[in-house]
């Protein structure tokens, strides 16, 4: 398995060097020019050039890319246009709470998804599956900024049960703020999980190891329990791998809505200021985020499902 | 200046919502000095170092930080000692000496003295400095010199009249010599200042506390402990917070939101004068637009009184000048604002191309107000024969467009840094490569502004300003639209909370109840 992993890590890098000279490439192609953009009604051609002397774009563009790509190596990202500090320094302010509330979703995401399923599952009652389809049908259906400001809306401002947005302070008020983004957030891929999870519950529990389990007495949810999960679970595992793509794009739209200071409220500024060096940063830790969990759901899927041997 | 522009599509989708969001009680509570006051605002400060920023966000928050030699008037009708406490024009008209005040404090705890001014001021007119935006709002400054400890002259390369209110520009704010010993780059994160507040902290990104300035010179004031910025995106995330009580002011609500507002019991829905002025800006340097009646034809076809109403609310006012009512130099003789559907026509007729031409209006996408203003010119100048398209752009590329003149028509706006009347005239109308890239150029209006800068009577000031505007309402290089209301939504808690006219807001006068 060390070869595997090993061999999977070198593959990282032509990957990265794809990601970071793509986006290099379609920030540079992007109309609209990051010191006309920071400027404002302020631009004029004088302050222009002064602001491209300052930020190196007047240098010609070879030369900008493997500044770029000299940086990455050394994990330097460059500074950042609009806001005038490193990019590393950026990133250490805003990536905890990004990371954070992806943590969250994703627990929160397992919290609805698996009960519902089983409960389907175990159950295979009409009125459980009319229950799931009728949820994960209304929750695909609402997008997550909708959500997060229905979310801000009744269990914030009506009730005051939770914060209006904002991050808190500590531990415990970060935790805090994170409850209702973390719902929006995770409900962006709980409509898959609980679909997948069902049904690889339901082919379990099909299968002849469930009915043999059956014919020798156990009880129906000791079977869920005790060996349809377990072989379901599998799919889940990997099912919330290929998601967490999606908890990035999730976070970047819920993170705005809830005025969490994360690198998703982060890339949206980014963006739209053309701040080439944070983009770029950006765009290539998520690309290495999103291939290195896919890594490690690879891992847990071999040492949940022993069946499965790494680097065949 | 950048802006938000997200939140007005989640604003679209949650606005029926909103209205279930009204609740709590109106206690009447006494006003008491300290507290914190929470701000909710859009952006987050990108420096804490002046002259290397051009985001309001920024200016307005250095400016409780830092202070200048004079300070504008709330109403912008000019400058009130600040650092300084009396200045003087000498009398061949090429050198001012300031006074400055004594006893006067750095948050450090250095005593301001005229080494500090001489420092400041040299560094805001470094033309060689890159990273400083501003230097040449101060070029025609010389040297800058200390006469004694508190005693301070500035000479001139040429007169300069408007000075004093130029003194008053945050990117003149004065910092301690040498910057303590410091260099820009500390100084871009740590503030060391003489204002009424201090910076306690600052998380990027999220908000930004400036505490109470207890050895402030002005005694009494502020009475506020502490004021902390937090950053909200989103637009109709900061009215939730501030109908949850969780901020205390929302700045910038959308214009189309502020009646939702005014109708909780615990929210004062407050607009304020500003020298904001929302305007087409047409490039006359492109073929037909070159031609002064058909842009003169397109401004008689816009109908600003709808506009005001349907697109502001009412919070706003049919522009008559590109001279804002928020500067002295507005002439109350100017009415460029006629609408007139008939004469509209008439001019397209005789104008170069009678059958009418092809225009391109380029907006910022999803900014509700301008997307709006747009289908009214859009309708309306395909009313009298052109055939007008409109084209969304992000903030990024209208600005490099702008810049390059890559552009027929635009809708921009534009708000004045200094009391004076020139910049606004310098930055919409002059110069071939003024700000706003529209190519107007006529030797009689620079010659008049050149006048007017060096003129000392004030009525004769303004009556050159007023030449200035009647020449630019006829020649229709611009159509101004409406001047604009700065907009705050606030708790009624919230007391002497009062926005200038130049954009920066009275923290130290500003008090919450209890």
């Amino acid at each position: 398995m060390g070869k595997y992993i090993l061999r999977r890590v070198l593959l990282m890098i032509p990957i990265v060097l794809g990601v970071a000279t793509l986006s290099f490439i379609l920030m540079k192609l992007a109309p609209g020019d990051p010191a006309a953009a920071y400027l404002g009604d302020k631009a004029t051609p004088e302050t222009v050039a002064r602001l491209h002397r300052a930020w190196g774009l007047d240098q010609p563009m070879i030369i900008q890319y493997f500044q770029f790509l000299g940086g990455l190596v050394v994990g330097d990202f460059g500074r950042s246009f609009l806001f005038q500090t490193t990019v590393l320094e950026l990133l250490k302010l805003r990536m905890p709470a990004t990371l954070m509330l992806m943590l969250v979703s994703l627990v929160f995401a397992v919290i609805i998804s698996v009960p519902l399923s089983l409960w389907v599952a175990a159950t295979k009652s009409s009125a459980s599956a009319i229950v799931s389809r009728v949820f994960t049908a209304t929750v695909q259906g609402m997008p997550a900024f909708f959500v997060g400001t229905l979310l801000i809306l009744v269990l914030g401002v009506n009730t005051g049960l939770f914060p209006v947005g904002g991050y808190g302070s500590s531990l415990g008020e970060h935790l805090y703020s994170l409850v209702l983004p973390g719902i929006a957030v995770a409900l962006t891929i709980c409509p898959v999980l609980i679909r997948s999870l069902t049904a690889a519950l339901s082919d379990s529990m099909s299968a002849e190891y469930t009915n043999f389990a059956a014919s020798k007495g156990l009880s129906r949810s000791k079977i869920v329990r005790n060996y349809a999960f377990r072989n379901a679970g599998i799919t889940g595992i990997s099912i919330l791998g290929i998601q967490v793509g999606h908890l990035v794009g999730g976070a970047l739209v819920v993170e705005n809505v809830f005025a969490i200071p994360g690198v998703g409220s982060l890339l949206m500024e980014a963006v739209l200021a053309r701040d080439y060096n944070v983009v770029q940063a950006l765009t290539v830790i998520f690309g290495v985020l999103v291939v290195a969990v896919y890594l490690l759901t690879d891992i847990v899927y071999s040492i949940v499902d022993p069946r499965v041997r790494l680097g065949a | 200046m950048r802006r938000s522009r997200f939140g007005t599509v989640i604003a679209g989708v949650c606005a029926g919502l909103l209205v279930l969001a009204g609740c709590g009680t109106g206690e009447t509570e006494s006003v008491r000095p300290g507290g914190d006051l929470v701000l909710a605002r859009a952006e987050d400060a990108t420096t804490l170092l002046p002259p290397t920023t051009t985001q309001n966000e920024d200016i307005w928050t250095l400016q409780q930080v830092y202070e200048t030699l004079t300070l504008n008037k709330p109403d912008g009708t000019g400058v009130e000692p600040g650092l300084a406490t009396d200045w003087k024009e000498s009398k061949d008209k090429m050198s001012w000496t300031f006074h400055l005040r004594e006893g006067v404090k750095f948050h450090s705890g250095k005593d301001l003295d005229a080494d500090d001014v001489v420092f400041s001021l040299d560094y805001a007119r470094d033309q060689d400095d890159d990273d400083n935006l501003w230097a040449s709002e101060f070029a025609p400054i010389k040297d800058v010199k200390k006469v004694d400890s508190h005693t301070v002259r500035i000479d001139l390369s040429q007169p300069w009249g408007p000075l004093p209110s130029y003194m008053a520009l945050f990117a003149a704010s004065i910092y301690p010599d040498d910057f303590g010993g410091h260099d820009a780059e500390y100084m871009a994160t740590h503030a060391d200042g003489t204002g009424p507040f201090s910076v306690d902290s600052w998380k990027q990104g999220q908000s930004l506390k400036l505490k109470k300035n207890p050895d402030y010179w002005q005694k009494g004031v502020p009475s506020l402990d502490s004021a902390t910025f937090n950053v909200v995106t989103e637009d109709n995330t900061r009215r939730l917070q501030l109908l949850g009580g969780q901020a205390d002011i929302n700045q910038e609500p959308a214009p189309l939101s502020m009646s939702q507002l005014s109708r909780s019991q615990d929210i004062n829905a407050s607009a304020f004068d500003s020298t904001k002025i929302l305007y087409f800006n047409l490039n006359n340097k492109k073929k037909r637009l070159d031609d002064p009646k058909l842009r003169r034809a397109m401004s008689y076809a816009i109908d600003r009184e709808s506009v005001v109403k349907v697109v502001y609310a009412g919070y706003a006012e049919p522009a008559t000048s590109f001279i804002s009512p928020g500067l002295s130099g507005h002439s109350d003789e100017v009415d460029s604002s006629e609408f007139d559907m008939d004469k509209a026509k008439k001019l397209v007729e005789e104008s170069d191309h009678p059958d009418g031409v092809d225009i391109t209006i380029q907006i910022p996408s999803g900014v509700a107000d301008r997307e709006l203003l747009a289908q009214i010119a859009q309708q309306a100048w395909e009313d009298i024969g052109l055939t007008v398209h409109v084209q969304k752009l992000d903030d990024a590329t209208l600005t490099t467009n702008r810049t390059k003149g890559d552009f027929q028509v635009q809708v921009s706006y534009a708000t004045s840094d200094v009391s004076d009347t020139s910049q606004m005239i310098n930055f919409l109308s002059v110069t071939d490569d003024s700000g706003i890239r529209s190519g107007y150029a006529n030797p009689k209006v620079e010659k008049w502004a050149k006048q007017a800068v060096a003129e000392e009577d004030p009525d004769k000031q303004n009556a050159l300003y007023a030449k200035i505007q009647q020449q630019v309402a006829d020649d229709a290089p611009i159509i101004p639209v409406a001047y604009q209301k700065a907009l705050y939504g606030m708790s009624k808690d919230v007391v002497g909370f009062r926005p200038y006219v130049l954009g920066t807001y009275g923290l130290k006068e500003t008090k919450l109840k209890h």
